[in-house]
Order: C-alpha cells, then structure tokens, then sequence
C-alpha cells in the first residue's frame, strides 16, 4: 500500500535568471500513518519550503515548482485542480506553525477560528460549532476550556496559544500534520509539554507526523525517523536510534557535536560547524557540505554524492558514509549522557 | 515594516492556568463583539450625539429656524450677533444662523458621499491590488497614479465644465452629485494605497497562510482574514477625509464650479466670507466652527470605531 504521504524528487526554485536559488534539489521521503518523520536542519536548508509545497500553500511567484511529485496516499498533488487540494487541507493534511501569536488572526476569538471549520467543512450552526470548538481546546489540555473559548489570542500564553493552533489543524481530524518548528518560538519547559501533546494526538488518532525542526533534542523523544536537510537535500535519512549511534553524514556529526552537553567543562568553547551554509544561488559543485567540511578530499569538490543505501534503512549522501558509520559519533550527546 | 502584533504579552511563564479575565461576554463574531466594546465608550456616544444633531440639522432645517437663508436685506448688511440674528448678518443682510443650518445638508451630504465613494472605490481596489500581487496590482496602481497625478484644481475644473457649459443652471442635487463624483475621481487613489499597503502586510501575515493551510478558499481569506485587519487605516483616512473634502467642495464652490447660489453650503460661505475676515468675522466664524465640530465628530467616531474593531485594546 501506497504510504500517507510520499514526497519524490521535489525541486523549488525562487526568483529568475541569475538571481535564481535553488531552494529543494531533489527532496525525497515519506511518511506512514501513525509515524513521525522529523525533518531537521538549519535555517534555509528548505524545510519549510517543501512543507509549504506539500500543503499547496508555497507562494508562487517567487516560489517554483520546477520538478518532482508529491502524493498522498497514492494521488499525485503536484498539478491536481486547485479546489481538490483546498479540500484535502485541513480535511486530510494540516499544518501549525512556529510562531502561534502570528498564525492565529488578532481580530476574532480562539474559539471562533477553531468554530470556522466546523461551521464552513462540515456545516455546523454557530453555536454547536463553537460547542466543539470548546471540545477541541479540553482535548489540547487548555484547562477551563469552556471560558478560554471566548478569549482572543493575545489574551492567551505563548503555550497555550500553540494549543489552540493545535486544536485548530486537528478540527477536521486530518490524517497528516505537519508541524513546522513547533517549539521554537517557546521557553524549554513549554516546548516539552508541546511535543509531548503532539506525540500523544498523533498516538490517540493515528495520524501521520511530519515534525520540522532545527534541535536535536526535540526530534530525539519522538521521533521515529529522521531526515537531516542541507542546501535544499536530504543528506541523511535513517531511525532515530541509528541516527544518534551511527551518524553517517559529517554535517550530521557537526550538529550532534555543537550541541552543549550537561558534561562539558564549565567555560569550554563550544564547537559549531565552520563557515556558514551556501547561498542557494550559487550552491558549490560537488559535495554542497564539501567547503565546510573537515573530511574533504578532491573526490569531494568533483562529484556530487548521492543518498545511497548504507544497509538496514540508514541512507546518506556522503562518499565515506560507510567508514563515518563504523568510527561512531565523535562524542556522546547529551540526549545520551543523560538517558545512561 | 511594522510588527502589527506589539501588544503579545511576554511568552508564558508557564502554560498553566491564566487568571480568568472576568466574565467574558459571549463571543459572537467581529461585528457584534465591536459594538459592545463601542457601547461602553463614551467618546462613541459624544461622537454619535454630535452626528445625530448634524444629521437633524440636515434633514430637517426648519425645525431650528424659520428664516429664510435666501433673504438677503442690504439694510442689515454687517450688523454683528444681536438679539434679532445670533450669529449676525453678513455682507448681503443674510441671517449667518439659517445660512449656517441651512448650509449643513449639501456640506454633510457632499462630506459623507465623497468619503463614501473614495473609500469604497479605494478600498475594493486596494484589497484587489494588494491580495493578487499579480498583473491586477500593476494594472490598478497604474491606473491610480494616473488620477493621482492630475492636480486636483486642474482636474476639478476639467470634469466640472465639460458636465455644465458656463452659464447653464444646474439643481443642487445634480450639482451635489456631480461635486462628490469629481472628488471621487480625483482622490480614490490614495484610499486605494493605503489599502493596499495594508492588504499587502496582511496577506504576508502568518494567520493567512494558516487559512489556506486549513483549506480556506480566496473569497473566505480575503473578507474574513484580510479585510478586518485593514480596515482601521482606512477607517481613520476616510474620517480625516471627511472634513478635507468639505474644504474640497469649497475650493470649487469659490472657482464657481461647485455648489453655488441659491445653494448654500459652508463651503460655499467660507469662500464668501473669507475676503472680509476683517470687516465681517462672524460670517466666517460660524460656518468655520461647525465644519470643524463636524470634522471632529466623524474622526472621533472613526476612532471609536477603529479601537472598538482591535480586541487587543480591549
């Protein structure tokens, strides 16, 4: 059978002629029901961006779509009428995101945004809608839910209002959420009880979760595949548990090792990875990780590598993936000093 | 680039229980939740008392005086506020009080359509323009700057004399119409800039992305998300606007291509007035004061309106 959502190839440009970036260079991967797929990278390596293209809400211009295919449960999305796929958004795939403040609407009520679905999708009167409205925030854990219901968003916390921006996507119970840097925009404590709230939705309904983030430490918990995104690729795709054991990719291994650990020395420098991320209109030839990369070799400048099969479902784009796999991490990360 | 959302309270400390912000009225959707907030204020209601009498003024002249604004006597010429005329006579004997009533339905009439007009014309598009982004933007702002560019004097007389030959006696609601449709003409581009400046901002909004991510269709985005979060620019322009295209109507009234005898207006007796400021004060004061009462009124209201419309002032 046909997974969830299937994402094959999928290439964004913005802009034209010399200015052109090329934002998605042949991004591929999939998601099952039931199944979360975190989808990590720094900022402009197109995590979002193939989110939006997925979701069909991809700005265009300056957005194009120059290539690839996305299908949800089988059905090509790519160039399918426009009307078919604002009927699968929200009934089928949903999307919250980073910042809850900016994507819930200043002038109306929480729970009349949360109302607008069930009003609009599935034809309720106004008052039963914000009926279930109230349901939906007592189902995201916002306590006194009835009275919350009437409040407008600035009237609610940063947590909360992620809640409700929760409750909202899942109103019409869609099978795909896509969840673009869910915790950013929030304070540690928070963002843990977030991700343990979309963990356990995504549990109770069986729905597929694509979580886009750029800390380690959140896809660690929940995770059950990871995709790692430079310069608009995927450059390492395997389970959480190998990924974390095994990493196969040098960008990879860069970002596990930047992360400060409980046990570092008390004023010990940190280690980011050097130099900074390609711009997308002028992405090196070869490796696209090639010039900040500590392992680079000739072989590194001249050929692209491609995201090749190490064995047992772990995938890299790396000409040494095997050798990098055998050596281990560098170092332990916190996420394991911790849970030992 | 303005962050429209300044007023977020800092990020939760916890994710708790907020206090209860007092017994929240039943939400019932934008409007009805404007006009509670609008019923508590009491700048609305001075506003809407201001507006009231005006509009009585207008409608219905006869019950404030019963002397003809038409009637001039040369023997009263000049004579200052007495017992007999309140606010005097001016330079042609004519009671400054009844020309000052009766000179309220074509000012407020030329006022609130002219602002009507350009705001409507203006704001459909503006939004248009604005949420495209597209050929339809390009096509509309160029079409503006068209209008925009004609002065408004040059323009006003260019519309005005090809609708009359000189000389031709016109009525005064064709003479009405044919005033607010020039300024409509003239100004709706800058209603239209600021609408689509705003619808712009908007659309670039996270919350708009948010409703086409949950599979709202173009006309539900752009009326339901857009439209209300762009309003109050428009709001406060317009209720400005109100009291400039009363000034408007005043400068063609005094090029004699607008409103003119036996039409009175306060425009047309602010013109009037205004070369013998010395000899006859009063004759410029009253007409003066109640354009600028008028004027205060409607951007008091447009205020009200506009705070009552952002629940975050609430």
């Amino acid at each position: 059978m046909a997974p969830l959502l299937e994402v094959d190839d999928l290439r964004v440009e913005f802009g034209r002629g010399r200015e052109t970036a090329s934002v998605l260079n042949g991004v591929s991967y999939h998601v099952d029901e039931g199944e979360t797929l975190a989808v990590l990278g720094e900022s402009g390596s197109g995590k979002s961006v193939t989110a939006q293209t997925v979701m069909g809400i991809l700005d265009t211009p300056p957005g194009r779509i120059t290539g690839g295919s996305v299908r949800f449960r089988g059905e090509e999305l790519l160039g399918a009428d426009p009307e078919r796929r604002r009927l699968l958004r929200g009934e089928s795939m949903a999307m919250i995101f980073q910042d809850a403040l900016s994507a819930l609407n200043p002038v109306y009520s929480v729970g009349f945004q949360i109302a607008e679905q069930f009003r609009f999708r599935r034809g309720m009167s106004r008052k039963d809608a914000m009926v279930k409205a109230a349901e939906m925030l007592d189902l995201v854990k916002i306590p006194n839910a009835k009275q919350r219901v009437k409040e407008y968003p600035h009237q609610f916390s940063g947590g909360m209002r992620q809640r409700a921006m929760i409750a909202m996507s899942l109103a019409l119970d869609p099978e795909l959420l896509i969840a673009d840097e869910p915790t950013t925009a929030l304070d540690v404590t928070v963002q843990a009880q977030i991700m343990e709230l979309l963990d356990e939705l995504r549990r109770e309904r069986g729905m597929g979760l694509i979580l886009i983030t750029h800390d380690l430490g959140v896809v660690a918990e929940v995770a059950d595949r990871i995709a790692v995104m430079y310069a608009g690729r995927i450059v390492e795709h395997t389970d959480a548990a190998s990924l974390y054991a095994h990493p196969a990719h040098p960008y990879t291994r860069g970002l596990m090792d930047s992360v400060p650990r409980v046990d570092d020395v008390a004023g010990a420098p940190l280690r980011p990875i050097p130099g900074l991320p390609p711009s997308l209109s002028a992405i090196p030839d070869g490796c696209p990780f090639h010039p900040r990369c500590a392992h680079a070799v000739d072989v590194c400048t001249d050929e692209v590598p491609a995201l090749r099969e190490l064995g047992s479902g772990h995938q890299a784009a790396c000409h040494f993936a095997e050798r990098f796999v055998a050596e281990g991490p560098d170092r332990p990360t916190t996420h394991e000093v911790v849970s030992r | 680039m303005t962050e429209p959302l300044t007023t977020a309270p800092s990020p939760g400390v916890d994710d708790g229980v907020v206090p209860d912000n007092g017994p929240g009225q039943a939400t019932r959707g934008l409007w009805a939740d404007a006009w509670t907030e609008l019923r508590g204020r009491p700048r609305f209601w001075i506003a809407a008392a201001l507006i009231v009498l005006l509009l009585l003024m207008a409608l219905a002249p006869s019950l404030f005086t019963s002397v003809d604004p038409t009637v001039g006597l040369l023997e009263r010429s000049r004579e200052p506020p007495g017992p007999d005329a309140v606010f005097g006579y001016d330079l042609q004997g004519r009671d400054v009080y009844a020309r000052t009533i009766y000179g309220a339905a074509p000012s407020l009439a030329v006022g609130f359509l002219a602002t009507f007009g350009t705001v409507v014309v203006g704001s459909l598009a503006g939004l248009l323009a604005g949420y495209s982004q597209g050929w339809p933007d390009s096509l509309l702002s160029r079409i503006g700057e068209i209008f925009a560019g004609l002065p408004f004097v040059l323009g006003g007389i260019v519309i005005l004399t090809s609708f009359n030959k000189p000389g031709q006696i016109v009525g005064a609601g064709q003479l009405v119409f044919q005033v607010v449709l020039t300024i409509v003409v003239l100004t709706w581009p800058v209603a239209m800039r600021i609408m689509r400046a705003a619808a712009i901002e908007t659309s670039q909004q996270d919350y708009v992305k948010a409703a086409k991510a949950l599979g709202a269709g173009p006309f539900r985005v752009v009326l339901r998300h857009i439209l209300p979060n762009t309003l109050a620019p428009v709001l406060v322009y317009g209720a400005i606007q109100f009291g400039v295209f009363i000034g408007a109507e005043a400068t063609l009234s005094f090029l004699g291509i607008g409103l003119r005898d036996p039409v009175v207006s306060w425009g047309v007796m602010i013109s009037e007035a205004r070369d013998r400021v010395q000899d006859i004060p009063w004759a410029l004061f009253f007409p003066a004061g109640f354009l600028v009462i008028t004027v205060l009124a409607f951007v008091m209201m447009g205020d009200a309106v506009r705070d009552a419309l952002d629940p975050r002032g609430r």
